[in-house]
């Protein structure tokens, strides 16, 4: 695959991309991925947005892209079936093996056991929906699944998983650079509460058909069902309509409740991540634009490959693509228990 | 008030693009004004042009698109003088010009901003979300056709010069002139503002550079610190 053998020895950490679309797949191997992330346009992914994913039939042809220029593909199918219709999860699976996807990146035990059994080749990937955050969970999952990666959920220290990396015998994938869950995520019920669809089994935070914005003179009023999430006066820059980064009244003080709508950025501190043990970097965005794909893509590309310098620089860069135009190191450097 | 239990997010770079883009974009602007004194008839014309040629080109997008079926959107462009109305899910998609005096047509949903913003985000050369974030892009009406619309979009590979210049004729010659001389004399004069801009931005970049490197390993220590004496603290508390 790239970069064994092109990138030299001081690159070792793989990157993986996020991709909604064929041409945003096409723009992360253009910008250089090593791997590319993506799903089926249905509930089986945790990014099941209209109009965005691949047919069975693009992913083919995706596939065959990406193995051209020597880049990976993992095929998310990372939501829990839902009852009766577990057959569309299945198929997906069958699709990836068929395909020739290099991994799948699955989440529920059953889908787990279904591709170790079916497709014991296919390599699997445990998601960050899983939320496998410590030893025994994740040696479970390595030995009753043979899973070969896990996906970190975003509420680690890089203390804490230099100490993890120590005491397991999978590769790990962490999150670098785009939304920022700080959820126990594959069991938030948030949106569910107040839509009854969820990432979880849905494959959408706040589905599309939940979400209104209302424009009041200059402010904008952002809401998910009947709930309002917040009121961005004029020109202030905007999040996602997710429960999870509103500003509520409580005890009479206007306060975001839960998390800030803040981007991730971990630009600038690659080196420590490596030395942690990490295998691989997660770009976060299979629902963002090409624009997006592109810039932080070749950003991350270029701060592999010169690893411990100009990351700063580049993730000030960066921060016309972040949500509420914020960044932060979130949990790798928190300082709360 | 934010959580103080949350992290602290940094605000020094807010909103910060690539000068070069941001000088290229702020000429792109001026596309606007150059439109207001002409008559709307040579660009509705033009316009047909461009949407055929991107028909004719981009099939897959437009089959896409068939889920929105008669669903109707405004494209409110607010720095020019009229919106666009435009149907891309029926059989043969269309685009209405219209003039702010007249009322728009009934739409799902209106998508308002400047017009080159519009023009990035056809070309794929802006993000989506990220125009929403700096609230360059305001959006109103139904979401799930707004999404089907944007990612059928970005899925695309939407040249506009290229679909301006389609079809025969001295229109679109004369558009397809003006548009590339546009765009030349926007690359030259970002590049030589962007000399002079790095000649003088160079030793302030170096000074922040050291600064950044300065605040990170404070930000480091600080966060050690904080985490000893919570350790401290349980022990203490046994």
């Amino acid at each position: 695959m790239r970069g064994d053998g092109l990138r030299g020895a001081t690159a070792s950490l793989e990157l993986v991309c996020p991709a909604g679309t064929p041409a945003a797949l096409r723009a992360a191997v253009t910008a250089g991925a090593d791997a590319v992330y993506c799903g089926f346009s249905d509930a089986t992914n945790a990014r099941n947005f209209p109009g965005l994913n691949f047919s069975p039939d693009e992913m083919r042809v995706a596939i065959e892209f990406a193995h051209t220029r020597a880049v990976k593909v993992l095929i998310a199918i990372n939501t829990y079936p839902q009852a009766g219709k577990l057959q569309l999860w299945h198929q997906a699976i069958d699709h990836a093996a068929e395909f020739g996807a290099d991994a799948v990146i699955l989440a529920d035990m059953g889908l787990l056991a279904y591709a170790a059994d079916r497709h014991p080749t296919l390599r699997r990937h445990l998601s960050v929906q899983a939320s496998a955050s410590n030893r025994e969970s994740i040696s479970f999952f390595v030995r009753e699944f043979g899973v070969k990666r896990v996906v970190l959920p975003r509420v680690l220290t890089v203390e804490e998983i230099a100490e993890l990396n120590s005491e397991i015998s999978v590769e790990t994938e962490v999150f670098v650079f785009g939304g920022l869950c700080v959820m126990a995520e594959g069991r938030c019920a948030l949106s569910s509460y107040v839509t009854g669809q969820s990432p979880n089994m849905n494959g959408v935070c706040s589905p599309a058909c939940a979400v209104g914005y209302e424009m009041r003179g200059d402010e904008m009023v952002s809401r998910l069902g009947d709930v309002t999430i917040d009121i961005y006066p004029a020109h202030a820059p905007a999040g996602y309509p997710t429960i999870c980064k509103g500003q509520y009244l409580v005890r009479g003080e206007r306060q975001y409740l839960f998390e800030e709508p803040t981007s991730l950025s971990a630009l600038g501190i690659l080196p420590h991540l490596q030395r942690a043990g990490v295998t691989a970097i997660k770009i976060e965005g299979r629902q963002r634009g090409k624009a997006y794909i592109t810039d932080v893509v070749a950003s991350f590309r270029q701060a592999i490959d010169t690893l411990g310098h100009g990351g700063e620089k580049r993730a000030a860069a960066l921060a016309h693509l972040t949500e509420g135009g914020q960044v932060t190191k979130g949990a790798y450097q928190k300082s709360w228990r | 008030m934010p959580d103080p239990n949350l992290p602290q997010a940094s605000f020094a770079n807010r909103n910060k693009t690539d000068p070069e883009e941001r000088l290229e974009f702020s000429l792109l602007s001026l596309v606007g004004p150059a439109l207001r004194p002409l008559p709307l008839w040579p660009l509705q014309h033009a316009a047909n042009m461009a949407l055929r040629s991107m028909v004719h080109r981009q099939p897959e997008v437009f089959a896409r698109l068939r889920q929105l079926g008669g669903a109707c959107f405004i494209v409110d462009t607010i720095d020019l003088p009229f919106m666009m109305a435009i149907w891309p899910g029926i059989d043969s998609p269309r685009l209405i010009l219209v003039e702010r005096r007249n009322a728009p047509p009934p739409a799902i949903a209106t998508i308002r901003g400047k017009l080159a913003s519009f023009l990035a985000l056809i070309e794929g050369k802006k993000d989506g979300d990220a125009l929403f974030f700096s609230r360059e892009l305001l959006i109103e009406g139904d979401m799930t056709a707004v999404l089907y619309l944007r990612n059928a979009i970005d899925g695309a590979e939407i040249d506009i010069a290229r679909d301006l210049s389609a079809g025969s004729g001295f229109l679109p010659k004369m558009l397809n002139g003006i548009f590339h001389l546009h765009c030349r004399a926007m690359r030259q004069v970002a590049s030589a503002v962007t000399d002079c801009q790095r000649a003088f931005a160079a030793p302030l970049e170096r000074k922040l550079a050291h600064h950044e490197a300065a605040l990170e390993a404070l930000q480091i220590k600080i966060a050690k610190l904080g985490r000893d004496v919570q350790k401290a603290e349980r022990r203490r508390l046994g």
